[in-house]
């Protein structure tokens, strides 16, 4: 999963980039509402982490003009004001979540991933396909009821294929949504990452479509 | 005794008991004098007619009582009595009802008897009159000119005073029962009286005792009270203004400050909760304590600003006034903001005259000079200049700060003494906290001089310091 961070406070952006890299996302960063707003119109995000008093351009205006302009992407807003007109204001303008400082990692962690879930239109927590269990809130995966260990990239890369489920989904949808941008362009690194999936999971849950992608689905 | 109810009503109560007291008193001794004196005449009645049948024959004083004439002289259980004396004391006559008693011998004119009381031997207590009288000639009528010397006598009538004393016994009961009812009627009509008129000053009690910090909103309808009350309603409503005025003031305060300190703390939450939960490099290690540092230091300014806002509201700060020469305080200033004018290309100019001077708190007046050469340093357009220009005029000095005022426009003005106030709303500039400038302020005010901002027509934001 893919996130844009939005952040003028350069130690909150530096630290929550490195947790959320650390739990599996691929993050993005920008310091100023106007740089945000360029990198979410120009890339597919799964979700944008986006703060609400921002130099240059606040939050609230980048997210009325994603909105204006049709990008769906869904938007955490993360700000210090906590007061209930505030909270209402920034769902009114089209936020999908809302968090104040101090925040817990954990915590914001675990709404961006119930808000990329919800990006692929999953409301379970569980999935089961084939011999796999998956149990997207303990970030567990079983085969034949075992438990399977699995890299935080691996674990995003197998959830992304399985909120995906029984779409092609491209190399190009891999790296735009599991790596950011400090992956190289025309690296086979996507290649690699499903290659070492299927030997742990196996590989006939993951099927290559020549020239397309990869399809995740029950044998 | 602190209740002004029971202070009235015993006041009321004490005034009302000594003016029927008086009252009472009055009527009594008038009574007491007209019944007196109404007994008294009738003593000096029967004393001229028992006189007028007094008789000398011969040398020897007779009194002759006709028939039925005074009978109540003649009962010897009598209430009325007489005694007939020569002027030596000798006894002429005396009445039945008399017995054996005695009498001093004094004695008036037949006008103007001695009227006096005495107690008899047998207990009763008698009212008499006693005058000094000369018997009429009881000789023949065919000798018309008297042949004996004419003897003078004193006659002492007397009557119980038993009726008079139980007539003015009654008189005083009646008086008592009558004053102790009175004052018994206006004690009710007294406690009903001030009760109902404190009424309207035991509700607004009642509802000043249910104000606290919730119900600041609360105002007393002093145009329907009392008039004595108006006054003291209007005050309390505008004190409750004003209450509700701080009160708000200080809840936007704190919102402010709490506000404020969410980013550092923020930062620290997380910069924390992610080294405790993450690998990290050394690098990042590092990196983190020095972020950590940042924050904490930032907090430390916060607090510290925070500290000194409050200090400069403490009324019972001592201002020590002393002679400051301007040009040396300002100079002495600016040093402090130098370095980051210079890293910002800020130049000053000055127009002090050398040896202006001010009475004044020299170490509150370097708190405001601070704040000013700060502000322009840290936020005039890189650049530009700096203008101080001192002057005095009508024993009043001014110290004017005029910079560039940037992006700074008119709508601004108002608020550049609010606390936490910044023109970049999104507060960039994690180093500064907006107290600056409302310090500078607050401490103007206790040195009893003015600081005001204002824009030239130059674009100059203009801030001046005049002391009165």
């Amino acid at each position: 999963m893919r996130i844009l961070l939005v952040e003028d406070s350069e130690i909150i952006r530096r630290t929550v980039r490195r947790a959320l890299r650390h739990a599996g996302f691929a993050v993005d960063t920008a310091a100023d509402g106007e740089a945000g707003l360029d990198q979410a119109e120009l890339h597919d995000y799964d979700t944008l982490v986006l703060d609400v008093m921002l130099p240059k351009l606040d939050g609230l205006t980048v997210l009325r003009r994603l909105r204006a302009s049709g990008n769906k992407t869904h938007v955490l807003l993360l700000t210090a004001r906590d007061t209930v007109a505030d909270r209402v204001e920034g769902l009114q303008q089209g936020a999908d979540d809302y968090l104040v400082k101090p925040f817990a990692i954990a915590e914001l962690i675990a709404r961006v991933e119930a808000l990329c879930r919800r990006a692929y239109g999953a409301k379970s927590s569980a999935l089961r396909v084939g011999s796999l269990e998956l149990n997207f809130v303990a970030r567990e995966v079983k085969r034949d009821g075992a438990g399977v260990d699995l890299t935080s990239r691996e674990w995003r890369l197998l959830e992304y294929l399985a909120l995906r489920r029984g779409q092609v989904v491209t190399r190009t949808e891999i790296e735009a949504h599991i790596y950011d941008d400090l992956v190289e362009p025309m690296s086979n690194v996507v290649d690699t990452a499903v290659y070492a999936l299927r030997r742990r999971i196996g590989a006939e849950c993951i099927r290559t479509r020549r020239g397309l992608g990869y399809v995740f689905d029950a044998p | 005794m602190k209740s002004i109810r029971a202070q009235l009503i015993l006041r009321l109560l004490i005034g009302a008991a000594l003016l029927l007291s008086a009252a009472g008193i009055v009527l009594h001794w008038q009574i007491q004098r007209a019944l007196t004196s109404e007994f008294d005449a009738a003593l000096r009645a029967s004393a001229q007619s028992i006189s007028a049948i007094t008789e000398q024959k011969s040398s020897e004083i007779m009194i002759e009582f006709g028939g039925d004439t005074m009978p109540q002289f003649q009962r010897s259980n009598g209430a009325d009595i007489y005694l007939v004396r020569t002027l030596d004391g000798g006894e002429v006559a005396r009445s039945p009802s008399f017995g054996d008693a005695t009498l001093p011998l004094r004695a008036g004119s037949p006008a103007a008897p001695d009227f006096f009381d005495v107690t008899l031997t047998d207990g009763r207590t008698m009212r008499c009159a006693s005058l000094r009288f000369t018997p009429q000639d009881g000789e023949d009528d065919e000798k018309p000119v008297r042949t004996s010397t004419p003897l003078e006598a004193t006659l002492t009538v007397g009557r119980d005073r038993a009726s008079l004393d139980h007539t003015l016994g009654t008189l005083i009961t009646g008086l008592l029962v009558v004053g102790f009812g009175a004052l018994a009627v206006l004690a009710a009509l007294v406690g009903w009286s001030v009760r109902s008129g404190l009424g309207p000053l035991d509700r607004l009690g009642a509802s000043v005792a249910a104000v606290d910090a919730s119900s600041l909103a609360t105002r007393f309808p002093a145009a329907t009270m009392p008039e004595e009350l108006r006054p003291i309603a209007t005050r309390l409503n505008e004190l409750l203004a004003r209450l509700e005025a701080t009160f708000a003031r200080e809840r936007q305060f704190t919102a402010t400050a709490a506000h404020e300190l969410r980013t550092p703390l923020a930062e620290l939450r997380a910069l924390a909760e992610v080294n405790l939960s993450t690998p990290a490099t050394a690098a990042e290690n590092a990196e983190a304590w020095r972020d950590a540092h940042s924050a904490t230091l930032r907090m430390e300014s916060l607090a510290l600003r925070l500290l000194d806002l409050a200090r400069a509201q403490d009324s019972l700060r001592v201002v020590q006034r002393q002679p400051v020469v301007l040009a040396e305080a300002i100079a002495s200033s600016w040093q402090s903001s130098a370095d980051r004018a210079a890293e910002r290309r800020i130049t000053l100019t000055t127009s002090i005259p050398n040896d202006l001077t001010v009475h004044t708190d020299p170490v509150i007046l370097s708190v405001i000079l601070n704040n000013l050469c700060a502000n322009a340093a840290h936020h005039a357009p890189t650049g530009t200049l700096l203008r101080i220009v001192v002057t005095s005029t009508n024993d009043v000095v001014t110290l004017q700060f005029a910079n560039a005022a940037g992006t700074i426009s008119a709508t601004d003005l108002p608020h550049l003494f609010d606390r936490f106030w910044r023109k970049d709303i999104a507060r960039t500039d994690a180093q500064h906290h907006g107290l600056g400038l409302a310090l500078a302020a607050e401490f103007a005010t206790l040195l009893d001089s003015t600081l005001s901002a204002d824009l030239n027509t130059d674009g100059d934001l203009i801030f001046s310091l005049a002391f009165g």
